[in-house]
């Protein structure tokens, strides 16, 4: 369980030009739940990443995890209920080769070396890396290697796995497949995902949309129920994906829809139950 | 500057999978110690002999094709041969031994002599280091060099993190290169024409590239120790390895031939 309990943080304390980057959030994450948290640039959601990871400590407020206070004196052992993946592979990647970097955590954590063979088999091959586990890092693709950056983030046997916008610079497609797998990965591990982006788009995967907006929350909920606020969440500059959008204005010109529309297939099947409804 | 990788050799990795590339990085350090000792302690031609013919049963051994080592070695060869021209015309020789003088500059037989057994060792040396560089992953390279070394951590020289602090300098080469593309097509995009004019100008113009890759060093750096603090890394102690090290029995066999051979070499 994450806890997040009026938590404010600031850089730059004590001057006068000090920017808050979050201001009194509260938020609670129960253990294997998929959350997007979305937010514009500024908007506070890295400074919460750095936060949850022990890298920048809270200027007000507590954030528990686990019943663990995040805090210097317990930094190392969040980190070992943590672990994150962010946004370029390159700057997180340690060693060459593919499995010795997914092994680079487990070592560090002093674990015996069958230990660590077996965490890094189960991580590749969670991720489809089993036959590249010998090539060097810098020959494979960027998608590839940010597959091998979450195998490595994997292998800690975290009890969150928080994701800072690892698919902002991947293709589309290739960003899509990589959530399902990691939703995937939630599900058979019941490991809890905070995955923050400012794609819209990804957000109608998850049990829950957090939607951040100048270091507070604004919109906290399923994706059906944060998508209805189309108005709210186009003045802080977030775009509704377009069939939720498309559903959102055919619903203001009094045209019934039934259910949550969240893509294409949602707004498929309700057009065409009002299509066959007068009929009948 | 933009074919850098292709053509300098040292430092590179070619998997082969040869017997030479599966054996043990900590013999393989050892014996490349030892052909570096006897490369000084071997001053005669038919020394070398015999160390030539050993050197060649290494190369054939690796499958690393010759031609592949010497279109890689261009620069080095070339660089070898001005040396050694400078060496033999400045050789301060006996006088009845001159075969051509002119000025302060001559060709002397023990000039030639000193130069041609120089060769030799730089060569040999050379091909050694390169060999294993060649044969030898990264990973098992500073593996090795940490189990060697561990010994010295006893009188706190950080050992592991000068290993690790070795890999990610090495991990970030290819990063660089590719950044350096990165802002020479930037700029050419701009106009900036990298390959005209004399050598100063083009010197200052690639110059201008290096104080954005210096702050994009700085940030790099600065993001992957945080990315290692999360990941758990707390220094060297306290870490164990994944990779497993074993020395097989054919692995002391080569150790002790290779010994044998120098010794003979050195002997003769």
């Amino acid at each position: 369980m994450i806890e997040i309990e009026g938590v404010s943080f600031s850089y730059r304390t004590g001057e006068e030009d000090a920017v808050p980057a979050l201001s009194e959030l509260d938020l609670r994450v129960e253990p294997g739940r998929f959350v997007a948290i979305i937010g514009h640039n500024g908007s506070g959601k890295s400074t919460l990443v750095k936060l949850l990871t022990a890298i920048q400590y809270p200027t007000g407020g507590t954030i528990r995890i686990d019943g663990v206070p995040v805090d210097e004196e317990n930094q190392w052992e969040v980190r070992r209920k943590v672990s994150v993946v962010f946004q370029d592979p390159d700057d997180q990647l340690v060693m060459n080769r593919v499995e010795d970097d997914v092994a680079f955590g487990p070592e560090n954590l002093g674990l015996p070396r069958e230990e660590i063979a077996q965490r890094v088999e189960s991580s590749l091959g969670a991720l489809g890396l089993r036959e590249i586990r010998g090539r060097l890092i810098e020959d494979l693709s960027s998608g590839q290697k940010q597959r091998v950056a979450i195998a490595g983030a994997l292998a800690m046997r975290p009890r969150f796995l928080i994701l800072d916008e690892p698919t902002s610079l991947l293709p589309v497609p290739v960003a899509m497949r990589l959530v399902a797998t990691i939703r995937d990965l939630n599900r058979r591990e019941n490991m809890g995902v905070l995955h923050v982006t400012h794609s819209m788009h990804e957000a109608s995967l998850f049990d829950r949309v957090v939607v951040m907006e100048a270091g507070r929350k604004i919109l906290d909920g399923t994706p059906a129920e944060v998508f209805r606020h189309v108005e709210r969440l186009r003045k802080v500059g977030l775009d509704v994906p377009l069939a939720a959008s498309l559903a959102y204005r055919l619903r203001a010109r009094g045209i019934h829809l039934e259910g949550d529309i969240l893509d294409e297939t949602d707004l498929r099947a309700a057009l065409s139950a009002v299509r066959s409804g007068p009929q009948a | 500057m933009l074919e850098l990788q292709r053509n300098v050799i040292f430092g590179q990795y070619v998997d082969t999978g040869s017997f030479i590339h599966r054996m043990d990085a900590r013999i393989k350090l050892v014996i490349t110690f030892v052909f570096v000792v006897a490369s000084f302690l071997i001053g005669d031609f038919i020394g070398f002999g015999i160390v030539l013919l050993l050197l060649a049963l290494i190369q054939i051994v690796s499958r690393i094709p010759v031609g592949f080592i010497l279109r890689g070695s261009q620069f080095f060869l070339a660089f070898l041969l001005f040396i050694l021209v400078f060496q033999v015309l400045f050789y301060p020789g006996e006088a009845s031994n001159y075969l051509w003088r002119w000025w302060i500059l001559s060709v002397s037989t023990e000039g030639l002599y000193t130069a041609g057994i120089l060769g030799l060792r730089v060569i040999f040396l050379y091909h050694v280091t390169t060999m294993l560089m060649l044969t030898t992953s990264l990973v098992d390279l500073t593996n090795g060099l940490e189990l060697i070394f561990a010994p010295l951590q006893r009188l706190r020289l950080p050992v592991n993190e000068l290993v690790l602090v070795f890999v990610i300098a090495i991990k970030f080469v290819p990063i660089f290169i590719e950044e350096i593309e990165r802002l020479a097509r930037a700029q050419t995009a701009r106009g900036v024409p990298f390959d005209q004019g004399g050598a100063v100008t083009r010197a200052r113009r690639i110059g201008r590239l290096l104080v954005p890759i210096f702050i994009s060093g700085f940030t790099r750096a600065d993001t992957l120790t945080t990315a290692m603090n999360t990941r758990s890394y707390r220094g060297g102690r306290g870490r164990t390895k994944f990779r497993l090290m074993e020395a097989r029995p054919s692995d002391w066999a080569v150790l002790a031939l290779v010994l044998a051979w120098m010794i003979v070499a050195w002997l003769v």
